[in-house]
């Protein structure tokens, strides 16, 4: 009887994480250079209004990591998309694996650079602001709160890290629709810009949008929010692990 | 010693009739262990089932023999053996060839038999010095 | 112990079956080549076993288990082809650190000495090497990787002939040091025929033959000479070819029955006996037409 190396999922799954870790470190340098560039854009103000009166003139900015956030989000959703394409699984399949210890590996792959991405974002936003102090000598600073506390940035990152996993599990899943069959390519889009347009003509449907997404961003409780987010994050990403439970590699 | 693949020889009998040269030669002895078929792999580079089947041909033959757990040996009256099958086999066949060929260009018997002679006598001379 | 066992797989895609009713064993610690034209279904089948692609019907099994999506299987199967799909962002020696962490087997020191004997730079990155060192890098993962179940399919893409020698060399060499499965599936079986211990000849995803080396050298002869009398001898014969090479003379290839009075009868009228490789045997088995494209040339 030959010798054949026996091996358990756990360890599998823990080689695979740390290979995409170091085999897809690259991803985390267009994350900066993605906030990099969402800090820039966001020099000039995220908000702002004008006001007068007679002779009296003043323009009001306000400063937000909105559009670091917004972009962060946006990165996370295509590498999520990433992770499922043909040659990142392929990836997978040149050493040791199977689709679920990819899939797990994935996981953690996903939840990493959600940290990562929650942090920084976060951090994004400090340095914005100290960019801001800096540059206008902190005379033109009209708040309450310009400093951040460190339990805001901790409850920021919190929240910013589970709003990207939701995100991230949810690009996963289109991207192992996709994988399924090219007529997602198509059929996503559509649902969500479909939804969308139909939001706006049908107040019904508006009604519904509007509460499925406060359902999550109207959340009060931490606690709540957090358990919501881990729920919906743990079932669609089974359901990502299902589907993709019996595709074939290196075709 | 380069395999020759071309020839109507299979690879496992040129294997074993090197190692009849071998023996002859008297490199390896009576009861001395012979090459194994890894060993023999690994110095023809071929897979050591192809040298395998030449050593279980020379078994056959009764020039080696063998023992249990240890390998392969050559038979005490190997030498001999070899010395006489080649001279009833492999010599017969190739003075046949010879014969056929001389036929074929027409040389007398004569001629043949000076020919033999000539290299016969050359040989002699480059064996002893 | 068989390593692999195949009854009647299939493998379809839509119509059109790459792998037809397959059967066949493999035992273990053999070195067999896997011999065929190019859309034999060779690669198909070769994904199969390392449980890459799904089979469609019929049975598989690898270890005596279904390779497909299996963890086990994988764990000690290497699969070596022109494809690798190893991350941008590693150098080599970053490479051979990870093969090492998912295979039990894996000897660095062999792996290490390879890489420096092939001029390879472990500082450098995958994607910079040309075609044959990257075929180069390949094999040399592939070999040290020391799975119980190696397949190298057409490994060699771009490596020259010296390269190639030394692959054989190596694979053969610690194939003797530790025996394990393996299958090559390559063009040049001339080059390899000598390491391998048994060819399985697929043709159009069917089984056309399953031997031992030695055996499929001597499964056919050679004829050479005038056409007419090679017709005569052709008669109640079963023929793998023939053709007319020009000036009245023909070549022809039948099974190794000629008995020894027939051989001298046939070279005493200037009939030519020849040997038939393996690789020009597996040649003819597999071509459509019985004639070769001297019957373009006859024809036209």
């Amino acid at each position: 009887m030959m010798s054949l190396t026996k091996i358990r999922l756990f360890y599998v799954t823990k080689k695979q994480y740390k290979y995409k870790l170091m085999a897809y470190s690259g991803l985390f340098w267009t994350l900066a250079a993605v906030q990099t560039i969402a800090i820039l854009l966001s020099l000039g103000g995220t908000g702002g209004w004008n006001m007068g009166r007679g002779t009296i003139l003043f323009s009001i900015k306000t400063l937000s990591n909105e559009i670091i956030v917004l972009l962060t989000f946006l990165w996370a959703f295509a590498v999520s998309v990433i992770l499922t394409t043909k040659s990142y699984r392929d990836g997978d399949a040149v050493f040791v694996s199977n689709r679920l210890s990819s899939n797990l590996a994935n996981g953690a792959f996903l939840i990493t650079y959600c940290l990562i991405g929650g942090l920084s974002a976060v951090l994004g936003g400090a340095v914005l602001r100290l960019i801001f102090f800096f540059s206008t000598g902190g005379l033109g600073i009209v708040s309450q709160n310009f400093f951040l506390s460190p339990t805001e940035l901790a409850a920021g990152f919190a929240v910013t890290t589970l709003y990207l996993l939701l995100i991230s599990t949810a690009g996963y899943l289109c991207g192992i629709l996709v994988q399924c069959s090219k007529v997602f390519v198509v059929i996503l889009p559509s649902l969500f810009f479909g939804v969308l347009i139909l939001a706006g003509r049908d107040a019904g449907i508006r009604e519904m949008l509007l509460q499925a997404i406060n359902f999550l961003v109207h959340e009060s409780s931490f606690i709540m929010l957090t358990l919501k987010a881990i729920l919906i994050t743990a079932v669609v990403f089974g359901i990502a692990l299902l589907i993709s439970n019996r595709t074939e590699v290196r075709k | 010693m380069k395999l020759d693949t071309d020839i109507m020889k299979p690879i496992y009998m040129q294997i074993a009739e090197w190692l009849e040269t071998e023996i002859l030669a008297g490199n390896i002895g009576g009861d001395e262990k012979m090459y194994s078929q890894y060993q023999l792999a690994e110095i023809f580079n071929i897979n050591p089932a192809t040298a395998a089947k030449g050593l279980s041909i020379l078994v056959e033959e009764g020039i080696l023999y063998k023992k249990r757990g240890l390998g392969m040996f050559v038979s005490p009256g190997a030498r001999e053996g070899i010395m006489r099958k080649r001279r009833d086999g492999t010599l017969k066949q190739l003075i046949f060839d010879l014969v056929l060929e001389a036929q074929r260009l027409g040389i007398p018997e004569n001629e043949l038999m000076d020919m033999i002679r000539m290299i016969k006598n050359g040989l002699k001379g480059e064996m002893k010095s | 112990m068989n390593a692999v066992e195949c009854r009647d797989l299939i493998k379809a895609y839509g119509k059109l079956k790459a792998v037809n009713e397959l059967s066949f064993d493999l035992e273990e610690n053999k070195i067999t080549g896997l011999i065929g034209r190019n859309g034999a279904g060779k690669t198909t089948l070769l994904k199969i076993i390392a449980g890459f692609l799904q089979k469609t019907a019929g049975e598989v099994k690898v270890f005596a288990e279904n390779p497909f999506n299996n963890l086990t299987v994988s764990a000690n199967t290497v699969f070596v082809d022109d494809n690798m799909a190893f991350p941008q962002s590693l150098r080599l020696g970053e490479l051979l650190d990870e093969a090492a962490g998912f295979y039990g087997n894996w000897n660095m020191g062999l792996a290490k000495g390879a890489l420096d004997y092939f001029s390879l730079n472990p500082r450098h990155y995958y994607h910079q090497l040309s075609k044959g060192m990257k075929s180069t890098f390949n094999v040399v993962v592939g070999l040290f990787a020391r799975c119980s179940l190696t397949i190298f399919d057409e490994p060699t893409a771009g490596m020259d002939a010296g390269a190639r020698k030394d692959f054989y060399r190596a694979l053969l060499k610690d194939y003797l040091r530790h025996p394990r499965t393996i299958i090559l599936s390559s063009h040049l079986l001339n080059e390899i025929e000598d390491i391998l211990e048994d060819i399985l000849l697929i043709t159009e995803g069917k089984k056309l033959l399953h031997m031992p080396v030695p055996n499929l050298r001597e499964y056919a002869l050679g004829l050479r000479g005038k056409s007419y009398i090679l017709e005569d001898m052709a008669n109640s014969r079963e023929i793998i070819h023939i053709s007319n090479v020009g000036d009245g003379y023909a070549y022809l290839v039948v099974k190794n029955d000629i008995t020894e009075q027939e051989r001298y009868k046939a070279r005493l009228v200037g009939v030519d006996i020849t040997a038939v490789t393996a690789a020009d045997l597996c040649v003819y088995l597999t071509s459509g037409k019985k004639g070769g494209i001297d019957d373009v040339f006859n024809k036209n």
